[in-house]
């Protein structure tokens, strides 16, 4: 999480405005030819020269703040944060109103480990920096102390904060990332320390044999976990889903279909066990089953989106695109990002004649797939899919 | 995915019924009784479906009296109905509105079937005011689930924690809130593919997911990635050099490891994680002097690194001076008293220098720590391991 991109850096120099309109001796002249000199030697990443300028200036005034908030900010660039926070602490004596001095000075003090110093600064700087990359930066140094001290609550304000300001900030949302990921291993760690032989363990050891492809085992740890605890909600559900991701041959199916049942006769309440069985009616061409299966798991869950897919990809393969677009839309309107809604939504415009609106929906079907098949390989075992998602077909896409 | 199961002890929850309308006839008294006998005759065997009968047909006979209504509604939700439940607690409340809990079922059962805009009032007022502990946990789960049904993620993540804090070893709130925080990764990651797909967070992001799932090439290639765009990123070249210490490829590896955290320490020179990975490598090989100086590093630049105490402290008594090892090991003692290794260490310095008593309490509590880590059988599958840990290089002997 370090932070030493010039662009802050040029950003976040502190000018030394004042001397323009005062340089009207000599040693004004040379303080202000030594700060371009530093300038230049920051923009090109110079930063040792950078310091012997910013130094320079010292010599020939040393009550100048900006002069030791620059080299203070050279010294941050070079990682030397001790060095730094000296500076920014002298700049801030100084000049106590120094604009930015306070937020630097903090994220010096926390990489140097003067967490106590920091967090206060930190606190401050966060509600009073109005400069976007420093803003950014200390709430990104926040997050880093007060996770550290495990102070959950307080590293998801600052994040929740930090994602509303900056919604599309790649840094940010690599932050949320790594937090959210760092915080679900933690629960899970601590349920393998508090409840070994619990069913949710079993159930997550197969998730995570599930995702790497290892159906057999994940299997086997399903049913160790009913074996504990025969009635948990969800887990006849998890069962079918690996049977049928291990093969999709009839035997399969056919046991699958038997955990889903199993699901709905423990919890009637179980859309998604309703909605696969709808899938597995549909795989074997029994199309008017299906959509009750699809209706009924869109009674139990009015906003299920897969289920109001299945129902589309039903109406459209019975020639009912109108009825098709009905479910399609509103599949899109709840999750305007399943690329899957959208290329079936364009299929029913097709059909009703709305080639326009067809090739909008395309369009947009493109454009997701292209972002989801970057990650699609690359990130499996957190994402834990609880049904059969609907998919295109390879034969259908264009 | 429905908690309705798990809630049985929600059926405590006080239904207050103060007998039948005086108005009504001795005959119809005497079957309302036999209706009300026979439901709580069944609710009492747990024969759900039998006591949900006894129950519909005592509410047909007696549609005003809300208890009845309530009741009914409860049986439905314990058997996962409900769909059915809704009309009948709606009935309840609307017969006596301050029935009292009948309105955190009714969220329950919105929940439960995915209208989350109508459950969050009952069950944010469940949650803050619950009838007991128990209750709260269920409705907890429930908001939780209706704040990410509406996309408010991170009201979501704040119940999370609030569960995670009330019930820290309960499986279902661990398993919950894994689940939730690892969507919530998920989402990040696909919303940092969509708006910055080449960026060096998102290779970065890549890279920790790879490595996470032991996919150490693909790892491998995405840090590259990172480098080549950002040669100086701190903190890459030690994910690297991890992930190659981490590949079963024996001495290569670890060589092209060693170069890798000299090469972070030559970016950061700060880098603790970094000066202690190679300090752990020289001291596998036996370049003794090599290690002390990069353990030294770690702990100047981190002085609460515990690993790096314990990797000094041992190379210290190598070196033949335990003395010096002494105030190392003592020091990763006080920062985690529970781990055997340091003790066993400390056994070994106390050794060196004769000192039979402290050699055998130390021995002592090596022992007592050792059974009891295998008794807890720890096992942290789900949380990567930050740096390596040191371990007993051999089994030790006494």
């Amino acid at each position: 999480m370090a932070v030493r991109g010039c662009s802050l850096l040029l950003v976040c120099l502190f000018a030394c405005s004042h001397l323009h309109l005062v340089a009207q001796d000599d040693l004004q002249v040379r303080i202000q030819e030594h700060y371009q000199r530093g300038q230049d030697a920051l923009r090109q990443n110079h930063y040792e020269e950078a310091a012997k300028e910013f130094l320079n200036i010292l010599h020939l005034n040393p009550k100048l703040a900006e002069a030791h908030a620059n080299l203070g900010v050279v010294y941050y660039s070079q990682g030397k944060y001790s060095e730094a926070a000296q500076s920014f602490r002298e700049a801030l004596k100084l000049k106590p109103s120094l604009s930015n001095a306070e937020g630097f000075l903090g994220i010096c003090e926390a990489k140097s480990g003067q967490i106590q110093e920091a967090l206060p600064r930190l606190e401050k700087a966060f509600k009073n920096t109005h400069e976007e990359a420093l803003h950014q930066q200390i709430g990104l140094q926040l997050i880093e102390v007060y996770h550290a001290r495990r102070d959950f609550n307080k590293t998801l304000d600052v994040l929740r904060s930090l994602q509303q300001a900056y919604p599309s900030n790649p840094e940010i949302l690599y932050i949320a990332y790594r937090i959210h990921s760092d915080l679900g291993a933690k629960a899970l760690s601590d349920l393998v320390k508090s409840a070994p032989n619990s069913a949710r363990l079993h159930q997550v050891t197969a998730e995570l044999l599930e995702s790497e492809g290892d159906f057999p085992r994940a299997i086997e740890q399903y049913r160790r976990a009913l074996e504990i605890d025969p009635k948990r909600s969800g887990i006849h559900h998890a069962l079918g889903m690996a049977i049928l991701h291990s093969s999709q041959g009839e035997a399969s199916r056919l046991q699958a279909q038997k955990e889903f049942e199993q699901e709905l006769a423990d919890n009637p309440g179980a859309a998604h066990s309703e909605y696969q069985l709808g899938e597995i009616c549909w795989l074997g061409s029994h199309l008017e089953e299906a959509l009750k299966h699809f209706t009924r798991a869109l009674e139990l869950q009015p906003s299920f989106v897969d289920a109001l897919i299945a129902l589309g990809k039903v109406w459209i393969s019975q020639g009912q695109p109108a009825k098709a677009s009905t479910s399609l839309q509103e599949a899109v309107r709840i999750e305007p990002e399943n690329e899957v809604a959208h290329y079936r939504l364009a299929q029913a415009y097709r059909k009703l004649g709305r080639s326009q609106e067809a090739g909008e929906e395309m369009a947009l079907f493109k454009k997701l797939r292209e972002a989801s098949s970057s990650i699609a390989s690359i990130y499996r075992q957190v994402q834990q899919i609880p049904i059969t998602a609907q998919t295109i077909e390879a034969s259908e896409v264009p | 995915m429905s908690f309705g199961k798990q809630f049985a002890k929600l059926s405590c929850l006080s239904l207050l019924w103060l007998g039948w309308p005086t108005y009504a006839e001795p005959q119809e008294t005497a079957l309302r009784e036999r209706y009300f006998q026979e439901g709580e005759k069944a609710l009492a065997e747990k024969r759900l479906a039998d006591a949900a009968k006894a129950y519909e047909k005592l509410s047909r006979l007696d549609s005003k009296t809300a208890e009845v209504q309530a009741k009914l509604g409860l049986i439905y939700y314990q058997q996962g109905r409900f769909a059915e439940a809704v009309p009948v607690f709606r009935q309840a409340l609307k017969l006596k509105p301050g029935l009292s809990n009948v309105d955190i079922l009714l969220a329950m059962c919105h929940s439960e079937l995915g209208h989350y805009a109508e459950a969050l009032p009952g069950l944010e007022k469940g949650f803050q005011r619950p009838p007991d502990a128990d209750v709260r946990r269920s409705i907890g789960l429930q908001l939780q689930r209706s704040y990410v049904g509406l996309q408010r993620h991170h009201q979501a993540a704040e119940v999370a924690l609030e569960l995670s804090r009330l019930y820290p070893e309960d499986p279902e709130v661990l398993y919950h809130t894994g689940r939730l925080y690892g969507d919530f990764a998920y989402m990040s990651m696909r919303k940092l593919s969509q708006v910055a797909p080449d960026s060096v967070w998102m290779h970065q992001a890549a890279g920790e997911a790879h490595e996470s799932q032991g996919h150490y090439d693909l790892a491998i290639g995405e840090y590259r990635k990172v480098l080549a765009m950002d040669p100086g990123r701190p903190g890459i070249h030690f994910r690297l050099g991890r992930v190659l210490l981490a590949r079963p490829q024996g001495a290569r590896s670890q060589d092209e490891a060693l170069k890798e955290f000299a090469q972070e320490l030559q970016f950061d020179p700060t880098n603790a994680a970094a000066a202690y990975e190679a300090g752990e490598i020289h001291r596998k090989i036996g370049q003794l002097d090599n290690a002390q100086n990069y353990f030294r590093i770690a702990v100047e630049e981190y002085p609460d690194f515990e690993e790096a105490h314990i990797g000094l402290g041992r190379v210290l008594i190598a070196l033949k001076q335990p003395e010096k090892a002494f105030p190392h090991l003592e020091k990763a003692i006080s920062l985690n008293p529970e781990n055997e290794v340091s003790h066993y260490q400390l056994s070994l310095a106390y050794k060196a220098l004769a000192n039979t008593p402290g050699q055998q309490k130390e021995l002592a509590e090596f022992q007592r720590l050792r059974t009891e880590k295998s008794r807890r059988r720890e096992t942290a599958p789900f949380r990567p391991l930050e740096v390596t840990k040191q371990e007993l290089d051999s089994e030790p002997t006494q």
